[in-house]
């Protein structure tokens, strides 16, 4: 199918979205794209959606291996490369890097340059630590390279009773401050109206909130006129979620056009344009 | 918050009842934008015609929650109407209070959250609720969620404990809220309306999992499902967006919008 530069939707604003999954869902059929008909979904998000650019995250990096799930998302981005919409690749951190953190400069530029822009960390799932002192040599190569980094906050949430661990994402930040932390609720309604989010938006320039389940009433508005728009970040949540309501989040909210832009797509497209692999 | 004109314009065609709503303030969230005036206001301008209500307040004091309740209700008695919070930790004050509050004209049902008591529905402290209930005849709006979730409350909820309380109370007529929450358990609600006729659901909250209010219809039909929101945790304009955008009759989007809460809360237009 032959795609335009431009959808047919009319608000003028092209989304670029950091959480869109493909791969086999093993828990639940409904919620699997399959692997031949994920570029037909990333279609009909251009078409229907105004989803211009998509950074895939795969299921079989969560739930197999984060390797072999990168290798089919890297294979993904390589039979797509000339295509629009625009695909990029979300990296699974993979535990084997524990044991040659040396080679990881080396290899996040590999990785880069297979189309990988943003690197999810899963240290609940996967059972790896993330602490900014045993997580140090990857976050002082990411902070190098001003790599970004997302995370779901149910994946800092090791007692499973809503205790986030807040405080271990404010002394990366502080930390890391070239590192971009996209913060992602996933399932969870932690999100809405925690106040601490207000404070880590506050405390640390490099913290962003991923906008799928800032749904509460005024919320987006609200947080956007605490710390502007430019720390908010377009995600659909597909295929857990209708993109049609995530995308209306943004076009439908309070906000300037500039500032609707700059969720859409303006702001993940600033920190991709300012991954350095130079540095 | 001006936008959505076309909203605005399609839901003109429909009588809307949002049956889920939350007014007041709450310890634990923080919503800098949660005025009652001024989400009565916006929910007026997009056409919704009555709301439902369970304070925050009546879920977590027993005696300030109904107060609050009652004078929400004088305060916009012509937009509202409001739920009766049942808590089993406070099981016969609780029940009198019920008792006695139920002669207000504006008082639609009743509301219970077993994850936010920590008390299961079929503990013994609920058993006189739902013989009382049940004879009172009015619906109760029940929180449900998947028990499988990171968050551990979410056990006391499971839509299947209450599997046992409609088939022992027939008279009763329950609303699922939230319709089991997450994952497979969305699905898996339908067998039990399938089952029983006296069930309900809305999917209140951060639902909106596509294809998933086309599956109801298909097997259930439109009579059963309710439009609540649970403003202000979720703004309403994106489940008005959702029910109206979705792949189903006009005639099933107007059951679900307001037809269904009129006639099972007995509202009078």
């Amino acid at each position: 199918m032959e795609i335009k530069d431009k959808p047919p939707a009319s608000s003028g604003i092209i989304f670029a979205d950091v959480n869109f999954w493909i791969g086999e869902n093993y828990l639940f059929p409904k919620y699997s794209v399959d692997d031949n008909k994920a570029e037909q979904e990333i279609i009909s998000g251009f078409l229907r959606n105004s989803i211009g650019t998509v950074f895939v995250s795969n299921f079989i990096s969560l739930y197999y291996s984060p390797c072999r799930g990168n290798e089919i998302t890297a294979g993904f981005l390589k039979a797509n490369s000339k295509k629009k919409p625009q695909i990029h690749g979300v990296l699974f951190f993979e535990q084997q890097d524990f044991a040659s953190p040396e080679n990881f400069r080396e290899k996040i530029i590999g990785k880069y340059n297979q189309g990988f822009c943003i690197l999810r960390l899963l240290p609940k799932s996967h059972k790896y630590p993330y602490e900014k002192e045993l997580f140090h040599k990857f976050y002082k190569v990411l902070n190098d390279i001003k790599f970004p980094i997302i995370i779901n906050i149910d994946e800092m949430d090791i007692t499973a009773n809503k205790n986030i661990e807040w405080h271990k994402i404010a002394d990366i930040a502080n930390s890391y401050s070239e590192i971009p932390i996209i913060l992602d609720g996933g399932d969870s309604k932690e999100l809405m109206y925690n106040s601490y989010l207000l404070s880590l938006l506050d405390n640390f320039s490099n913290i962003y909130i991923e906008t799928h389940n800032l749904l509460g009433f005024n919320q987006v508005e609200d947080l956007a006129v605490f710390k502007g728009a430019q720390r908010l970040i377009f995600g659909s949540y597909w295929p857990f979620m209708e993109r049609n309501i995530s995308v209306s989040r943004i076009l439908n909210s309070g906000l300037e056009s500039l500032g609707k832009q700059e969720i859409a797509a303006g702001n993940i497209q600033r920190i991709i344009k300012e991954i350095n692999t130079f540095g | 918050m001006n936008d959505f004109k076309d909203l605005k314009h399609k839901t003109s065609e429909y009588l809307i009842i949002d049956s889920h709503l939350h007014l007041g303030p709450l310890a634990n969230l923080y919503m800098p934008s949660n005025d009652e005036k001024k989400v009565v206001c916006l929910m007026k301008s997009f056409n919704i015609k009555k709301a439902i209500c369970a304070n925050h307040g009546a879920l977590s004091t027993v005696a300030h929650g109904t107060l609050e309740i009652t004078g929400l209700l004088e305060r916009f008695d012509d937009f509202l109407y409001g739920y009766l919070v049942f808590n089993p930790n406070f099981e016969n004050l609780s029940l009198s209070s019920i008792a006695k509050n139920l002669e207000n004209k504006k008082i639609a049902g009743i509301k219970i959250h077993p994850s936010w008591h920590l008390c299961y529905p079929h503990d013994k402290k609920y058993e006189k609720f739902w013989s009382f209930i049940e004879d009172a005849g009015y619906p109760v709006l029940t929180h449900s969620w998947n028990p499988d979730v990171a968050n551990k409350i979410q056990k006391f909820s499971d839509p299947f404990f209450f599997e046992d309380i409609i088939k022992k109370h027939k008279k009763l007529k329950l609303i699922l809220a939230h319709a089991g929450g997450r994952g497979e358990m969305l699905y898996r609600v339908i067998s039990l309306l399938e089952k029983y006729e006296n069930l309900y659901v809305d999917f209140a909250g951060d639902i909106f999992v596509p294809g998933l209010l086309e599956a109801y219809v298909a097997r259930v039909g439109s009579g059963r499902i309710l439009f609540g929101s649970d403003t202000p945790w979720i703004d309403f304009r994106f489940h008005l967006e959702n029910i109206i955008s979705s792949s189903i009759s006009k005639a099933q989007k107007a059951d679900i919008l307001g037809l269904n809460a009129a006639r099972l809360f007995k509202i009078e237009l």
